[in-house]
């Protein structure tokens, strides 16, 4: 078998395209679940109990089923009911729904790691509670858990590549259209796996960048 | 927190020559022969697992199906046993080239764009392409669906056909298999399917009571058994085969099982897919 990756170069703008759509879908996939994460603790630890007992059983439900199953529920099962999404708005709320349930169990323990204390000496000091939730909690809970936040979002961003099952415009939909012309699996998965790596490593100094500027006030 | 990145750059360097180093070792799985398969005592043949009435899987999770039936003659015939590997329609041709399976025999239209890459057999079945949709929808030509949802399966030939005739766009929703392009016009998610006219049976089942109508006929299309390109021999083992139970009436019972149809006239030649392997 001999390899031609001039089939793959010959499409390069469809393949930048397909990456520009998978970093779409991530971000805007990141921003929703970040949103979901920090609102889920905020209910969990709320006095409204029914709430915080829907955000964990929320949790339950998106990790312990697959994304595929979910993503399907959204794009096939949803329309039955009269909700029906495109399949842009589908995989970003998929993405959303299950980086937000991964993102509230990691907010949490970081969240549950700051010390009674601190809390206390923040509403001592006369702060509001939710200004104690957002300033002495949050903050310093965020630093402590950001590089295992951060690793779940490369996965996130990697997941991204199930949303071609229903017709989601991103990188693997346009590999898989290269090998079904071509039939050049080998150059097709090769040039995909190349490009994943590169986009997972943009991300990851990407959410570094963010992490500096971010949590960049002294320890103590 | 975060690795240096010097560390970072390294292990990414690291990953990308494990990765593109196996670029170098592609598997070159060899020609396949009627020996070897009679040597090995079983038939790996790639068909379709939910494709009704062509190949499925029924409620005792054994396969059935139109090509499952000729398949089992297949293996009948040389003595073997069958070992059905069921593939989504994009994976068909790369399972055969890589040699997951000896066969394909999972409604491979028969197209010059494919003959480059397989070896097909004289065709052993038909079908027609056709466009889907609900009666509601006034298409009597392809421009008529212009700015409709059209849904495809991946790399079929419908996807081919509509892609030609409408250029590639966002209203062109492309998924991985048959059934899920029939899910998403039941479900409202598209607005017509390229399909074939066998569709209408499935999805009679999964939305009883359906307005969906044959629209357009895009091609009339010949299925073959494909081999890779170069099984000389075996390719002339199934040709021949093919002969065999074409006259003696049992392709003839098998249409009449699957498709409540006697056996089309088989055509003798299609331009730019050559039967015979060389």
């Amino acid at each position: 078998m001999t390899l031609d990756f001039s089939v793959v170069a010959d499409v390069w703008r469809a393949l930048l395209g397909g990456a520009l759509g998978t970093m779409f879908l991530a971000s805007s996939g990141m921003a929703l679940a970040m949103l979901i994460g920090v609102l889920g603790v905020w209910l969990l630890r709320g006095q409204m109990l029914l709430l915080s007992f829907l955000v964990g059983a929320f949790v339950e439900v998106i990790r312990n089923t697959p994304f595929l199953v979910q993503i399907y529920f959204v794009f096939f099962a949803l329309p039955l009911v009269g909700i029906r999404l495109n399949p842009t708005a589908t995989a970003i709320i998929a993405l959303g729904l299950n980086g937000g349930a991964y993102a509230i169990e990691i907010i949490r323990g970081g969240v549950e790691s700051i010390p009674k204390g601190q809390t206390e000496a923040g509403l001592a000091l006369g702060l509001h509670k939710n200004e104690v939730f957002r300033f002495i909690i949050l903050k310093p809970a965020l630093r402590a858990i950001y590089p295992s936040l951060s690793s779940q979002f490369i996965l996130l961003t990697l997941t991204t590549a199930i949303c071609t099952s229903i017709s989601a415009y991103e990188l693997t939909s346009v590999g898989q259209r290269i090998e079904a012309e071509t039939f050049r699996s080998f150059e097709a998965y090769f040039t995909l796996t190349g490009i994943y790596l590169v986009i997972s490593l943009l991300t990851m100094w990407f959410l570094a960048a963010i992490g500096r500027r971010a949590f960049d006030y002294p320890q103590r | 927190m975060f690795l240096s990145s010097f560390r970072t750059t390294a292990i990414a360097a690291i990953a990308a020559i494990a990765v593109f180093g196996f670029a170098g070792f592609a598997p070159s799985a060899g020609a396949q022969s009627v020996e070897k398969i009679k040597k090995a005592g079983v038939i790996r043949i790639g068909v379709m697992g939910e494709q009704a009435p062509w190949g499925s899987i029924d409620a005792n999770g054994n396969f059935s199906g139109y090509d499952i039936d000729v398949a089992r003659l297949v293996g009948e015939e040389l003595g073997v046993k069958v070992d059905f590997v069921p593939n989504a329609v994009p994976a068909r041709i790369p399972n055969l080239l890589t040699g997951k399976v000896d066969l394909q025999m999972a409604v491979m239209g028969m197209y010059p764009d494919r003959a480059k890459a397989v070896q097909f057999s004289k065709p052993y079945a038909g079908l027609k392409i056709i466009l889907l949709s609900s009666a509601k929808n006034k298409i009597e030509k392809i421009e008529d669906a212009k700015n409709l949802r059209i849904g495809v399966p991946r790399g079929a030939a419908q996807d081919k056909a509509i892609t030609a005739l409408l250029g590639d766009g966002p209203n062109i929703r492309r998924f991985d298999d048959d059934a899920s392009n029939m899910q998403a016009l039941v479900s409202g998610q598209v607005d017509a399917i390229g399909g074939n006219t066998t569709y209408k049976l499935s999805l009679d089942k999964a939305s009883p009571g359906n307005d969906y109508e044959q629209k357009l006929v895009f091609n009339e299309q010949w299925q073959g058994i494909c081999t890779k390109l170069g099984d000389v021999e075996l390719n002339a083992w199934l040709n021949q085969f093919i002969d065999k139970i074409k006259s003696d009436g049992r392709l003839e019972a098998i249409n009449k099982k699957w498709l409540g149809a006697a056996m089309p006239k088989f055509p003798d030649a299609l331009e730019g897919v050559p039967f015979t392997a060389k």
